[in-house]
């Protein structure tokens, strides 16, 4: 722990002095602003489309800070040649990758949370009422969203440059977002070494489907049963261990 | 002197003669493209992909109708009205990742009513205003506007600037025409542009059901006007098109009897 702490600090005050989060903050607060504006035909409390744009855009937001900031943190470390005083510490490999995860989740959670709270004041303001415990679902399975992209994209940062890795996170998170659902329904009506093939591939799959709360949040339906919240904590504990082991096996036999 | 008034005169005719189809033509040609003119230029700027994003805005429209669930691919048979279905899928699943992931979706069947459904208005304006050529935005969206909000100004407003992009829909005229005659109580008006709507339908592809709400609605405007030959002859052409339809028949005999 007294070997995580002064990196993960370190990381949070070279994330103040970067311009990214102030720029998607304020990005974040015009358009929320200009969508809360519009008057279409005189029609008072339209404000379903408003929660929709101020998620989606949170999330993204949120998604990209976690991608471009994890991505960066192993390369960098490794080109600046930093990582050699760290390693001589002595702070073991898996260490090095474990308060490197450790400072790409703080950095993107602290950025999700504020991007959820201006989300939050604007749909106050437009509504006029929240449903307290869809909103704190919906902060809490952001959180456990980022921590598992960051530990996918420090895995990946393992054998990957900062490019590919940024591209590979991304078209990851397209294909899962988007063939998710189709993978399930392929499995449940597969049969026979198909229906095995697609199995094993829906347990491998970072499942970043999970943690999309945006129909919830925007159409009002209920929030999620207590059962449901701590099965997607459980589930992304175990991915996140899984991914920063395997991440740990490969960095070590690494070499710099 | 005379000679050379007529002169003036018959050359002014003949030119005007002349360039009449073609200023008309230029008319209806600059009606066409100025829609893309107007489309504002953060909308523009999607060049040919407009269309796309129209009909995906036009389509978000539909999302929202159901509560944010929709099955475009039609396949309704875990999407369900009630919890048998739900439970009936969950004993297909059989691994615990996919049950949970059917728990965090919403797979009910609703439809906004009332009030609610001024959700679904920003997506059918914006499909509207970014590709202008997209007439069932247009006409959508005045329909929600006069039938749930009572805003029939705000509608045919709507409508107008639709027709001013699409002068050869017929779906909006048919759509204005209805205002006028269901709405406003101005079946001189209602006649004009069904008929225009009828004329322009006959032009394009179309189904028997479509032509029927056309010529029904100007039957009765041609009625509500006294033009009873024209009423009598539109309720004919009806009949011939629907023969097993017999609501027609007794306006035909009301109207021949008179």
């Amino acid at each position: 722990m007294t070997a995580i702490c002064p990196i993960v600090s370190a990381t949070i005050k070279e994330f103040i002095r970067r311009k990214d989060f102030y720029v998607f903050l304020i990005l974040l607060c015009v358009l929320l602003a200009i969508s809360s504006m519009q008057n279409f035909f005189h029609i008072e409390n339209i404000s379903r489309y408003v929660r929709d744009v101020g998620y989606s855009l949170t999330m993204f937001f949120s998604f990209f800070i976690a991608v471009t900031f994890s991505a960066g943190q192993l390369p960098r470390e490794i080109e600046n040649k930093t990582v050699y005083p760290l390693l001589a510490k002595p702070i073991s490999r898996r260490m090095v990758l474990f308060s490197q995860f450790c400072a790409s989740a703080a950095v993107s959670v602290m950025s999700f949370l504020l991007f959820f709270i201006a989300f939050m004041v604007f749909d106050i303001i437009k509504t006029g009422s929240l449903n307290p415990l869809l909103f704190v679902q919906a902060a809490i399975f952001g959180t456990l969203f980022l921590c598992m992209v960051c530990a996918f994209v420090i895995f990946l940062s393992t054998f990957m440059t900062v490019a590919a890795n940024i591209t590979i996170s991304i078209l990851t998170y397209l294909f899962i977002t988007g063939f998710s659902d189709s993978l399930r329904d392929f499995s449940i009506y597969a049969k026979g070494p198909a229906a095995i093939c697609s199995e094993i591939i829906y347990y491998l799959i970072p499942h970043f489907d999970f943690f999309n709360m945006r129909v919830r949040i925007t159409h009002e339906w209920g929030a999620l049963p207590f059962w449901v919240v701590a099965s997607v904590g459980a589930y992304t504990f175990t991915y996140c261990f899984f991914l920063l082991y395997f991440a740990g096996v490969i960095f070590r036999r690494k070499k710099l | 002197m005379t000679l050379k008034n007529i002169l003036v005169a018959s050359s002014c005719i003949t030119l005007t003669l002349i360039f009449a189809p073609m200023i008309d033509t230029f008319d209806h040609a600059e009606a066409l493209t100025s829609a893309t003119r107007n489309v504002p230029l953060i909308f523009r700027m999607l060049g040919e992909t407009r269309a796309i994003v129209s009909t995906w805005s036009f389509l978000q429209a539909d999302v929202y109708y159901h509560g944010g669930i929709y099955d475009f691919t039609g396949n309704h048979t875990f999407c369900t009205h009630d919890a048998k279905g739900k439970e009936e899928l969950r004993t297909h699943i059989h691994n615990f990742l996919g049950r949970l992931s059917k728990e965090i979706d919403i797979t009910e069947h609703i439809h906004l009513k009332g009030d609610q459904t001024k959700e679904i208005i920003p997506w059918l304006y914006y499909s509207a205003k970014i590709d202008p050529h997209n007439t069932d935005a247009y006409t959508i969206t005045a329909f929600y506007l006069s039938h749930i909000f009572g805003k029939n100004e705000d509608a045919l407003d709507f409508l107008r600037e639709g027709l001013k992009y699409n002068p050869d829909s017929w779906k909006i005229n048919f759509e204005i025409g209805r205002m006028y005659f269901q709405c406003f109580n101005d079946p001189e008006k209602a006649v004009r542009f069904l008929s225009r709507a009828y004329l322009l339908q006959k032009e394009k592809p179309h189904d028997k059901f479509q032509q029927r709400y056309v010529l029904t609605l100007l039957a009765a405007s041609y009625e509500a006007i006294g033009d009873e030959q024209s009423a009598l002859k539109t309720y004919k052409h009806l009949s011939e098109l629907c023969p097993k339809e017999e609501t027609f028949k007794p306006r035909i005999d009301k109207i021949s009897v008179q």
